[in-house]
């Protein structure tokens, strides 16, 4: 409950509830895991996201390996070899593909923002507009969209 | 110490207040606008909505401590609800207000709805008549910059065509308008303020599916339009300056308000005539928190109506599984309805509805695309599977709003709490709200609707929200009327009881319709614009 004269049990974070760090892809010595570990997890991450590695953010990668090596999946993302997922934990699993389709990940018991318009879910849904991003004239919106392949090979 | 004075002071800078401060500066009248919260840098607000995790329709707009208005995570942040049901729409605080993030929709009250007393015996008529307002409605339709094209369906005539083609229906319209060919239920192009071709200085939609909260490019109407406008005719707005009291002089009219800002700074502000265009929460609240001992129920409130006749569109959401692609997530996000179910007999029974046809698939209810990928992966698929699945999905969300119309009731009602204050001392507004036997049937004959249309639409996995939802239209409050003795204000907005003040807004609305309310704002904020004009000229 609020008392009299307090209002402030909302607060500007809690209505945001993370402004992502600016800028979104800067680097630090925090966001910079073992280039063999950002390896193995890039290409796992091909394997469970759909897309090919080369169209996944390697600085991005980064911001996500991090996360989850500092939320105790270190010891399972350090074991990765090739592009292989079998041996991960279902949830870890889900956490990657909701990290990459949707642009953000865990710092502590708060989510941050780590992309928006290069989350991957807008290239997934190749028909679908990036919010407050034009997509075109007037009217585009009319046809049919484009489904974008989904056979890509994955590395 | 604040001490300024003006022919006019405005009290709110949303798109009543706006529109208000524009016209009486043309006329050559002097105004100051005070604005509660601050300015909004919309390149600021564009990047803060790209990089919030949670995206309502605040979360571009909210800068400063303490967030001083309602939020849509916390119902109970400013609100004090007393019940039985939440009141859950919500408003902004700053120059602009909270057309900052209106969906942009721009249609009109059909002529029954001024009479629903007269014809269907419910609620209350309105002291105006559709033909009345009409002139104003074409004048709203040009400032605001309204695409549209004429139709039957709309449920109004109108003596002008819309200013702008309309915007182009969606490809999922068009599978609305096919499916749905050989029914009831006529799919219509909504009329809207957005800008489908370049019109005075601003584009045409870009098609960013973010109307709400922000459109990137100003395609879509917002009140910094009149707020440019009234500052280059030499309006002052002072923002960060909250009206927290209004003061009768000793010849019943209203001599100052006293305001006061973040930082402590009190002050008044003096006009020969004094316009409340804050919202349908604020200006109540306003007006009650101006009590005296000489006037114990608050300024303008001897009717014992201000705050009371608390009204929303209790709002039906509906979404289902289309039997076909309809490719939603882009253009504008809505560009149809279905307009031809407002009026009718039904009318005595229950409440009648306006259906958005909504291009922005599950994004309300479940979080549509924000949400489908952890979903799906949650149920085991991955890579290329995933992709596809996702995909497919994602182009068949439908999804339905109804609004519907909610009756007068004087015991809905907004009134002053009586322990919590907001910054500057005021007390917070206590808010005591109740849907309606009357509200409930109509929400009930919406989801009805709902299920015939999306059976048209050969659609799965329907899903009716339980739970009204808030249309974020907040109406009612201190009601127009021809009788002192039960509304606020006279058919003119000009309270009964203090020559020189004005309440303009959905506030005075006498009953609700179903219609999206700015249009009507803005029609109404003209009409009583011309009769300050008048009346200042002639004193």
């Amino acid at each position: 409950m609020t008392s009299a004269n307090d209002i402030t049990h909302v607060t500007r974070r809690g209505v945001l509830g993370w402004l992502g760090a600016a800028p979104l892809l800067a680097s630090c010595s925090r966001e910079d895991p073992e280039l063999t570990d950002l390896d193995a997890f890039m290409r796992v991450s091909a394997s469970l996201t759909g897309f090919p590695v080369e169209e996944l953010s390697r600085e991005v990668g980064a911001k996500y390996l991090t996360s989850f090596m500092e939320r105790g999946y270190a010891d399972e993302l350090r074991a990765l070899r090739g592009g292989d997922s079998t041996s991960l934990e279902d949830e870890l699993k889900v956490e990657i593909i909701e990290a990459w389709f949707g642009g953000v990940r865990i710092v502590g018991e708060q989510r941050e923002v780590v992309t928006f318009v290069n989350a991957k879910v807008w290239d997934a849904v190749d028909f679908a507009a990036t919010p407050s991003v034009c997509k075109g004239a007037p009217g585009a919106w009319s046809s049919p969209g484009v489904m974008s392949s989904t056979d890509e090979a994955t590395s | 110490m604040i001490d300024h004075n003006a022919d006019v002071v405005i009290v709110g800078s949303g798109v009543a207040g706006a529109v208000t401060a524009a016209e009486l500066s043309a006329s050559g009248l002097s105004v100051i606008v005070l604005e509660a919260g601050p300015k909004i840098d919309h390149g600021k607000a564009l990047a803060q909505y790209r990089s919030t995790v949670i995206r309502t329709p605040e979360s571009p707009y909210v800068t400063d401590e303490p967030v001083e208005h309602p939020v849509t995570i916390d119902f109970n942040h400013w609100f004090r609800q007393s019940g039985p049901d939440t009141f859950k729409s919500t408003y902004l605080k700053c120059v602009g207000g909270t057309l900052w993030h209106w969906l942009g929709t721009a249609v009109r009250f059909v002529p029954n709805d001024f009479r629903l007393k007269e014809l269907y015996g419910r609620g209350l008529d309105w002291p105006i008549g559709y033909d009345d307002l009409e002139p104003f409605y074409t004048r709203a339709d040009s400032e605001l910059g309204v695409a549209g094209a004429m139709d039957d369906a709309l449920g109004w005539e109108q003596s002008e065509d819309f200013p702008m083609p309309p915007i182009p229906p969606t490809y999922l319209d068009k599978v609305y308008t096919r499916n749905l060919a050989n029914s009831s239920y006529e799919v219509t192009l909504t009329p809207q303020a957005r800008n489908s071709e370049l019109r005075q200085g601003r584009p045409p939609c870009c098609g960013s599916a973010s109307c709400i909260p922000i459109c990137p490019v100003g395609a879509k109407y917002d009140a910094r339009v009149h707020l440019t406008q009234a500052i280059a005719a030499g309006t002052r707005i002072l923002d960060n300056t909250a009206a927290i009291r209004l003061e009768k002089g000793s010849d019943n009219r209203i001599a100052r308000v006293h305001v006061r800002q973040p930082d402590g700074t009190t002050g008044v502000v003096s006009g020969k005539v004094v316009v409340l265009a804050a919202n349908a929460i604020e200006t109540p609240r306003l007006l009650l928190n101006s009590r005296t001992e000489e006037m114990p129920a608050g300024v303008a409130n001897g009717s014992d109506q201000v705050g009371r006749n608390l009204m929303d569109h209790p709002l039906q959401l509906s979404w289902a599984v289309s039997g076909e692609p309809v490719y939603p997530y882009r253009g504008p996000i809505s560009t149809s309805g279905i307009e031809t179910l407002r009026d009718g007999p039904k009318r005595k029974d229950r409440a009648v509805f306006r259906i958005q046809v909504s291009n922005d698939g599950w994004s309300w209810p479940t979080g549509g695309l924000g949400t489908l990928p952890g979903s799906l992966a949650r149920q085991g698929l991955q890579g290329s599977e995933l992709r596809a699945q996702l995909e497919d999905e994602a182009a068949r969300h439908l999804q339905l709003a109804s609004m519907t119309e909610q009756l007068p009731n004087p015991d809905n009602r907004v009134t002053l709490d009586d322990t919590d204050r907001d910054q500057h001392g005021v007390p917070l507004p206590r808010v005591h709200y109740r849907l309606d036997d009357y509200s409930r049937r109509g929400l009930n004959a919406a989801r009805e609707a709902h299920d015939e249309i999306f059976g048209l639409m050969n659609a799965a996995e329907i899903n009716h929200h339980e739970e009204a939802q808030g249309a974020g239209h907040i109406i009612g409050t201190c009601r127009m009327g021809t009788d002192a003795s039960d509304a606020v204000v006279d058919q003119n907005l000009r309270s009964f009881e203090h020559e020189n003040l004005y309440v303009v807004g959905s506030s005075v609305f006498p009953t609700s319709g179903v219609a999206n309310p700015t249009l009507t704002i803005v029609a109404l904020a003209y009409r009583m614009a011309a009769e300050i004009i008048v009346n200042m000229t002639a004193t």
